[in-house]
């Protein structure tokens, strides 16, 4: 077995070490830096925009193309959440938590390093991973049912607790909010249409991404000028000019556990179809913070923070191939694109590809390899080009950014109600840190409320009603009983602290 | 001196309004032609696509734009946009694109289960509804080692102890062809349980993975697990067998005693007020589409039926809004007048 595996993988880097495979692949993952790097241009529109040219050529080059704009755009999109705080990526969201206050440290570089380091570390791992592992863990991935997918999204919501550590109360207070935005919208098992007072933009619920720019690009635009106002001009941040030093040896090391649970976590999350990187940066995030010896100082500029979450989301990227590769099955929009890519290309996904088109399967990972190398390459030098950006003077950079956050925004859908509603939650934004409620809390609640509630409604379904369900099955338990355990740890910490601190 | 400065003003002032009229004759000859489209199309024709990319219009409208371009019928590019809220982009290609001829887009069903569920007050017969172009049909899907044989044994489950028989569908959109089949079957479908995913690749993991004793989807999404042998089909909502040699054994419903035909047709639509020439520019394009290799390629691949339409169009769409609405009333999630 282990031979064959091997044969086919030096088929596979035959196959991809052509000369015209590799230029594509030099395409695919340089364009997905690009559009990860930019607000708003998903690598999902650009794959969908490059599909039509794709069709003339080689379908080997052509998914290898596609699939390096999937995996490069994680690469791109901690650059503006650790630059300006505006997340490139929903992907990225998590990276805005500790990238941005490094880079106001005066450790951009090193907030870049990691990240570029971290989703090499990833990728790479997880294409080894999807290499040995792909047909064990898809058929692994058929035991989750909805009662396991709700245990799973419980176990992210009790991360609310490590990402709320300084007052449990408004973080409790935030995530409960969030859950009631993810309410707005179509509901999916009857398509009952919710809390849209009437405005078709809602029909679609509230995005997050829309959520995020608002509460960590605006937020920051508006703190900024408050700053100025109050304090006027200053150089631009003295200590940081040249952006700080490039990432240390020991930073290196501080990252490392990070980005090991960061790929873990990310790539067990990948593989279940429909939970997607968000849900992952997530989880990765906040147990990082649990397993801290140090939590106080996540938020405020932990590298470990940005280490684990890039690590996740690329590791995320890699694993959603395995459903995709093995039964046909997409995860998420930009595999059911690949998907549809392939019945184009005359290739039949599925169970069967591996057999009848495993030249295919092998030079797609083998790609993954060598694109990963290219895209460590391709970024650890753009780390000092983009670092520059923050010698700009800061009267410039705050309407830079501002306007980063509404083309963003405006470029998604070309709706005005979702820029109205960034600017609500910018404002909202600015009050919530000013009176110290945490932020993350609310994205948690927002990105998972929706698949909760689906999963909760169709456990339902098919126990008829009975709540034992998750505790029947030896999955959904073993992962409810994670989900208590979490949620115990976060309360032991919390009453073991000083009882004057833990005023909510 | 000044004279002949006078004069020479006076050349260059009637210079000028001799441009001024040629330049606006030509303008009006111009678009006096544009207006009875000689020149259609003249500029790119957006396909505006009315869900994400990878999904079931999505993906006709990619084989449409491959397919007019691949085989050289449209000179002009064929941008698509895709929008991701289907209800908000359906009305604004009845407001937005009202009367532009540089607009084409695909609808199936899904809008009409939109409005008989209320979710939007637009019709096709608030747009301009151009050509039938593909079907897809129906496919009661189980898992492989499932004990139900037949139709008629699912249904008999259904009627015994349906609370025990969850079944799936690909989200809302699939209740009114499950609805339909089961009133047929003499079930009484409010007591049906159905559990809504999101497409066939969620309703296949669904009954593999066991929480759903049947999934209801198009054949053609259900394609790849079919092939690899991990679920199989009971019935297909075609009036004739498929020719597909891992289909031909599947019967139809009819076949099964459930006395029902149902095709789901995505067809061709534009905006209200559209052009006469620029329908007629279209119908002609798709006439001489479905004809080429590369559109027979495309159906073969996805598993698609040919179903050109232009004649009698409308009165396939106001029976099967009939039909939507009737169903969507009986599980009493209609819109409430």
């Amino acid at each position: 077995m282990d031979s064959h595996i091997w044969s086919n993988l030096f088929m596979g880097f035959g196959i991809a070490f052509t000369l015209q495979n590799l230029w594509w692949l030099f395409v695919g993952v340089f364009l997905g830096t690009v559009v990860g790097v930019l607000p708003g241009l998903g690598s999902l529109s650009t794959m969908a925009i490059l599909m039509p040219m794709t069709f003339g050529m080689d379908p080997i080059s052509a998914v290898i193309m596609l699939t390096g704009i999937h995996y490069g755009s994680s690469y791109g999109g901690s650059t503006t959440s650790i630059l300006v705080n505006i997340p490139g990526e929903g992907s990225s969201m998590m990276t805005c938590m500790d990238g941005y206050p490094m880079a106001k440290q005066g450790r951009a570089k090193a907030a870049l390093a990691t990240s570029a380091i971290g989703s090499f570390f990833a990728g790479t791992v997880s294409a080894l991973l999807l290499m040995f592992l792909a047909i064990p863990i898809s058929s692994l991935g058929m035991k989750f049912g909805p009662p396991e997918y709700f245990a799973v999204m419980l176990l992210a919501l009790t991360m609310v607790g490590s990402l709320s550590t300084e007052a449990p109360l408004k973080g409790i207070f935030m995530v409960l909010l969030g859950l009631l935005l993810a309410v707005i919208g179509t509901e999916k098992q009857t398509g009952q249409i919710r809390f849209t007072f009437g405005v078709d933009d809602l029909m679609d619920g509230v995005n997050f991404i829309v959520v995020a720019i608002g509460m960590f690009g605006v937020t920051v635009v508006m703190d900024e000028s408050e700053r100025i106002w109050r304090f006027g001009f200053k150089p631009p941040r003295d200590q940081i000019k040249g952006a700080g030093l490039w990432i240390t040896w020991s930073e290196l090391k501080q990252s490392f556990m990070p980005y090991v649970r960061g790929t873990f976590l990310g790539f067990a999350t990948g593989v279940l179809p429909g939970l997607g990187g968000m849900t992952a940066t997530l989880l990765a995030y906040g147990v990082e913070k649990q397993v801290s010896k140090h939590p106080e100082t996540f938020g405020k500029g932990a590298i470990e923070g940005v280490a684990s979450v890039e690590a996740s989301n690329n590791a995320a990227n890699g694993a959603n191939l395995v459903p995709l590769m093995t039964l046909g099955i997409p995860g998420n929009a930009s595999t059911a694109l690949l998907l549809g890519a392939f019945i184009m290309y005359g290739l039949k996904p599925g169970p069967l590809l591996m057999e009848t088109n495993p030249e295919f399967f092998w030079a797609v990972v083998a790609s993954l390899y060598i694109g990963n190398v290219m895209l460590l390459i391709l970024n650890l030098p753009l780390v000092n080009l983009f670092a520059k950006l923050l010698d700009v003077p800061e009267a410039l950079l705050n309407g830079l950014v501002l306007a980063l956050c509404v083309l963003g925004v405006y470029t998604r859908e070309s709706s005005m109600v979702e820029l109205y509603l960034m600017i609500l939650f910018g404002v909202f934004g600015y009050f919530a840190q000013r009176y110290k409620y945490p932020v993350a809390p609310l994205l948690l609640g927002l990105v998972l409320g929706d698949m909760l509630e689906q999963a909760l409604l169709r456990s339902m379904s098919v126990s008829n009603g009975d709540p034992t369900i998750f505790f029947t099955r030896p999955i959904s338990l073993v992962i409810m009983i994670a989900a208590g355990i979490s949620l115990a740890y976060s309360f032991m910490k919390f009453y073991r602290r000083r009882p004057e601190e833990n005023v909510g | 001196m000044r004279k002949v400065c006078k004069k020479k003003g006076i050349q260059l002032v009637s210079l000028a309004s001799m441009f001024l009229v040629f330049g606006f004759t030509i303008l009006i000859v111009v678009s006096a032609l544009a207006a009875s489209g000689a020149d259609y199309p003249a500029k790119p024709v957006l396909f505006y696509c009315l869900s994400t990319p990878g999904s079931g219009f999505d993906t006709t409208t990619r084989a449409i734009v491959n397919a007019l371009t691949k085989e050289k019928l449209v000179k002009v590019p064929m941008p698509i946009e895709n929008a991701s809220n289907a209800t908000q982009a359906l009305a604004l290609s009845v407001t937005r694109y009202k009367g532009d001829p540089y607009m084409v887009s695909v609808q199936s069903i899904s809008g009409m289960m939109r409005y008989a569920t209320g979710a939007t007050p637009y019709t096709h017969k608030d747009f301009t509804p151009l050509a039938g172009l593909v079907s897809t049909y129906y496919g009661v899907a189980v898992r492989m080692d499932s004990p139900y044989k037949t139709i008629g044994d699912l249904v008999k489950d259904l009627k015994e102890k349906p609370e025990k028989t969850p079944i799936c569908g690909g989200g809302s959109d699939d209740r009114p062809f499950y609805g339909a089949m089961f009133m047929k079957a003499g079930l009484d479908i409010t007591k049906v349980v159905y559990v809504a995913y999101s497409g066939g690749a969620e309703t296949s993991m669904a009954i593999m993975e066991g929480s759903s004793k049947a999934a209801i989807n198009s054949v053609d999404e259900q394609m790849p697990l079919i092939e690899g042998k991990k679920i199989r089909l009971l019935a297909v909502s075609s009036a004739k067998r498929y020719t597909n040699p891992i289909l031909k054994d599947v019967p139809t419903l009819k076949e099964s005693g459930i006395d029902l035909e149902w095709a789901n047709m995505r067809y061709a639509f534009a905006g209200p007020e559209y052009p006469d020439y620029a329908k007629k520019y279209w119908l002609d394009i798709f006439a001489k589409m479905v004809k080429t290799p590369t559109w027979k390629q495309t159906l073969t691949r996805y598993n698609w039926d040919d179903s050109f339409q232009v004649e009698g169009l409308n009165d396939v769409l106001d029976k099967k809004q009939a039909v939507v609405t009737e169903v969507i009333t009986k599980l009493g999630m209609a819109k409430k007048q």
